[in-house]
């Protein structure tokens, strides 16, 4: 025993038990944050009447940037969606990233789209813009048609074309909820010094969409979508909660986070070379306005929801895990100078050092940490009780962060109607532990060891389309879109 | 004492799996709490939803009848017991929302002799019930409650003050706005587009209040800039030549980016020189600022300015000189621009097909 004890691998089974205990003990200290957090947001909301924020002409103008590559299928039903929202004054901007399919004739012909000029007003550098179009059906939405570059490079664009002084980034197949816009705006009119703020992802799989609108929410009935619906509250109403009540956010979701169109434009617009663009902006935001003393808030706030479509396959949600991983890894390596620095105040010295060393490195000490545990079992240096002990505390401490996730959910929004989709929630909580968190662990292990090696690459995205009734499933609308949505792990969903 | 010194004494082996039973134990009952937790809050949150719309069934009835006739108030308040006062006033703060005129004065007469409790709650710690308590008093309770919504300004959480202010501003008494406009200091945070709005929807008596901030120089300039925008709103004419001398005098970028916006509004020819003088700043906002007030005062004169500015190296100085040009010459000039090798001859196009000008 005493050999095992000074020997390599049982220093490492030592290293990952501190990771676990520091991993957990931190998700542990933002799910209490998060708790008081929603509390003070839920009674805050009472106080505070949308009608009148509405009504008010002193709203912010808004873009919508919707970025669209090989979306034939739903592009048309998403903009309609966006169309229809509630606020006084916004622009839907919609980037045809180069798509091979019928997206720009979809678009042309729903909204009667004609040519029309329209001045860039920044110069972020990006791929070249073919045409602008206008409908004439809806003054408010602007087609951007430009050669492909991905994703950033579209919004980037669409910055560029941006006359209003915030813009939403987002997906072109995202679904947000009417008032979403006017809520995900408050902190713009609340604090002026705000610069970005994030909303909520919600799974739309298994919910009912009539035009555009979520009408009933509903678990999906795929064992692996309901896992993620999990994942996204415990990701949202626990982790980005937690950090924001720290003031210390590094990640606003690619498929809905509103931007001061200002700042985005002198940090730089978005980065064209990570995957990980909107956590990449997130992070630049924070070192931009600290480093040259700009005083700023990035908030996230947890009611305006927009819902998205979820991998169902195991091989598309490897991908995309992979993906957000190395997008996670890209960014924490080229922002490492912010790492323990004091002149980046909490960003720096807490939720830098976080996704560094737990979010980042985390995988790789997992993988490994379940391969050394499995040697010092079998070379017989430990007793398989000591093991057995160790894995329970690790299940039970998951187990505990969901449940709370859920509790979270009930203690404010309550999105779930049936008392039935809750306890299938609790059954998740425990299911995930055996294999899903395992091939969860292996994905972005992969996605860490390809960051840190420098190769790159792009996923793919399979959309089934949006369930018009949930009586007459839609017609199987499918396309295949590259990685469109980057950001992070257990704490950073995309 | 004895367990942990026990504990110390053991097989580091046998301490660490002690402590991982106990940390699995601790897991098991946290777990089971927060699933007790999600259900008790399932089972309250359904029952006080049945209660809630059992409750609004059975004051929708009286509520329209005291509408129709105010002599009634009394048959909807005695329907009300103490445990459900609180449903009642959001259920009448709702509607009271919906409503205007004599039928908001019977909402509020409803409410009456529910408030003092809602007053009492001021007394917390907690701001965000403070907020609340606020809310209710300054939409059901004005005028009767007025002095502590007033004193509400004074909160020590902005919150509260907000809400009080917003709930001031919408009674339309220039008296209240002058409050607000005293405590406008502590909104600095707040959007300037915002509060502009807010005291401009007090309507034109709130102007004269406006104008004195606009020239009181003691006044930190974002103040004055405030009151400046919410002028602006109001097209409040009698501004004009404080506006001139604001924007003769001031150094600051955004009072006196709104004093042009202002005078831009407001203002006449006469007042061309005062603006001309900013058109060619090396800060871009205040450029399309004077642009924008130069198409607002002027006509024939000032075309060839803004057909300059038109090649401006700031896009959107030339966007708002090419709006400015179509207020001021019509749009066969912008046509003339943008049918020709002008470099701003496609900002000319853009504004040509703006729909507010198409």
């Amino acid at each position: 025993m005493s050999e095992a004890i000074w020997s390599p691998l049982a220093w490492f089974n030592y290293l990952v038990i501190v990771y676990f205990v520091l991993l957990n003990g931190v998700y542990f200290a933002t799910a209490v944050f998060a708790f008081a957090a929603l509390r003070r947001y839920a009674l805050r909301m009472k106080s505070i009447d949308l009608g009148d924020l509405l009504g008010s002409s002193g709203t912010l103008p808004v873009s919508l940037i919707a970025p669209a590559y090989n979306e034939e299928a739903t592009c048309v039903e998403a903009v309609n969606s966006l169309l229809t929202l509630n606020y006084p004054d916004y622009e839907v901007i919609v980037c045809n990233d180069g798509s091979s399919d019928g997206t720009l004739a979809a678009l042309t012909e729903a909204f009667h789209l004609v040519e029309a000029v329209r001045v860039p007003v920044s110069s972020l550098p990006t791929a070249r813009v073919r045409q602008t179009y206008r409908s004439r059906r809806h003054a408010n939405l602007w087609v951007i048609d430009k050669e492909n570059g991905g994703k950033a490079d579209a919004l980037n664009a669409g910055i560029n074309y941006c006359h209003t002084p915030l813009f939403c980034g987002m997906d072109a197949d995202t679904l947000l909820e009417r008032d979403a816009l006017i809520r995900i705006a408050r902190p713009f009119l609340e604090d002026s010094s705000t610069v970005a703020a994030g909303g909520i992802l919600r799974i739309v799989n298994g919910c009912t969409v009539r035009r555009g609108q979520v009408v009933e929410v509903r678990l999906p009935n795929s064992f692996l979508a309901r896992i993620q619906v999990l994942e996204y509250l415990r990701a949202f109403l626990s982790g980005r909660m937690g950090w924001d009540a720290i003031r210390a956010s590094l990640i606003i979701s690619g498929a809905f986070g509103m931007f001061r169109r200002s700042t985005v434009v002198a940090a730089g617009g978005y980065s064209t070379d990570t995957v990980g663009e909107d956590m990449e902006l997130v992070v630049r935001l924070h070192r931009h306005c600290l480093e040259f003393g700009i005083p700023y808030r990035i908030a996230f706030v947890p009611d305006p929801v927009a819902w998205t479509e979820c991998p169902e396959s195991l091989s598309v949600l490897g991908r995309q895990r992979n993906r957000w991983q190395r997008g996670l890894v890209q960014t924490l390596i080229r922002h490492r100078k912010m790492l323990f620095n004091p002149r980046y105040g909490r960003p720096g010295l807490i939720a830098y050092p976080y996704f560094v060393f737990l979010e980042g490195v985390g995988p790789i000490v997992e993988i490994v940490g379940y391969v050394a545990f499995a040697g010092t079992i079998l070379a017989g240096w430990a007793r398989p009780l000591y093991i057995l002990a160790f894995l329970t505390v690790a299940i039970l401490f998951g187990l505990a962060l969901s449940v709370a996730a859920v509790a979270q959910e009930e203690f404010t929004f309550r999105r779930y109607p049936r008392l039935g989709d809750i306890l299938r929630l609790f059954g998740i909580a425990v299911l995930e532990n055996v294999g899903y968190r395992q091939m969860m662990s292996w994905w972005r292990f992969k996605g860490a060891v390809t960051a840190l090696t420098n190769r790159t690459g792009w996923g793919a995205m399979e959309r089934k389309g949006f369930q018009e009734s949930a009586d007459r499933p839609a017609p199987a609308a499918r396309s295949l879109k590259p990685s469109l949505t980057a950001g992070a792990t257990r704490e950073g969903m995309g | 004492m004895s367990a942990v010194t026990g504990l110390l004494q053991a097989d580091p082996a046998d301490a660490t799996l002690v402590l991982m039973l106990g940390a699995s134990a601790l897991m098991i009952v946290l777990v089971l709490v927060f699933a007790a937790l999600t259900l008790v809050m399932r089972l309250r949150h359904s029952r006080t939803a049945a209660r809630l719309w059992r409750l609004e069934r059975r004051w929708t009835g009286p509520l329209m009848d005291a509408l129709a006739d105010p002599q009634r108030i009394q048959a909807l308040r005695k329907r009300v017991e103490s445990s459900e006062e609180s449903f009642l006033l959001r259920f009448l703060l709702r509607h009271y929302r919906q409503l205007s005129g004599a039928e908001r004065a019977t909402v509020c007469e409803i409410a009456r002799p529910f408030l003092p409790r809602v007053e009492r709650g001021l007394q917390g710690q907690d701001p965000e019930n403070r907020a609340v308590a606020i809310q209710i008093l300054g939409s059901l309770g004005l005028p009767r409650h007025q002095e502590v919504v007033l004193r509400a300004l004074e909160d020590p959480s902005p919150l509260v003050a907000m809400v009080a202010a917003r709930a001031l501003a919408r009674t339309g008494d220039p008296g209240h706005a002058e409050e607000v406009l005293a405590s406008l200091n502590r909104f600095h945070r707040w959007s300037r587009a915002y509060l502009a709005s807010m005291l401009a929807a007090v309507g034109p008596s709130v102007a004269p209040a406006l104008r004195r901030t606009l020239v009181d120089h003691r006044l930190d300039p974002w103040v004055r800039a405030v009151s400046a925008d919410a002028l602006t709103e109001l097209n409040d004419l009698e501004s004009a030549d404080l506006a001139a001398a604001a924007v003769a005098q001031t150094n600051d970028r955004e009072l006196l980016a709104s004093t042009l916006r202002l005078l831009g509004r407001v203002g006449s020819d006469e007042h061309l020189p005062a603006v001309e003088a900013h058109a060619t700043s090396d800060d871009f906002v205040i450029r399309a600022c004077a642009m924008s007030a130069l198409g607002e005062l002027g006509r024939e004169e000032v075309t060839p300015r803004l057909i300059g500015a038109l090649a401006d190296s700031s896009p959107w100085v030339a966007i708002h000189a090419a709006r400015a040009l179509r207020r001021a010459a019509g749009p066969q000039l912008l046509q003339d621009v943008a049918g020709s090798e002008h470099p701003g001859s496609l900002v000319a196009e853009q504004v040509l097909l703006e729909p507010e000008y198409a």
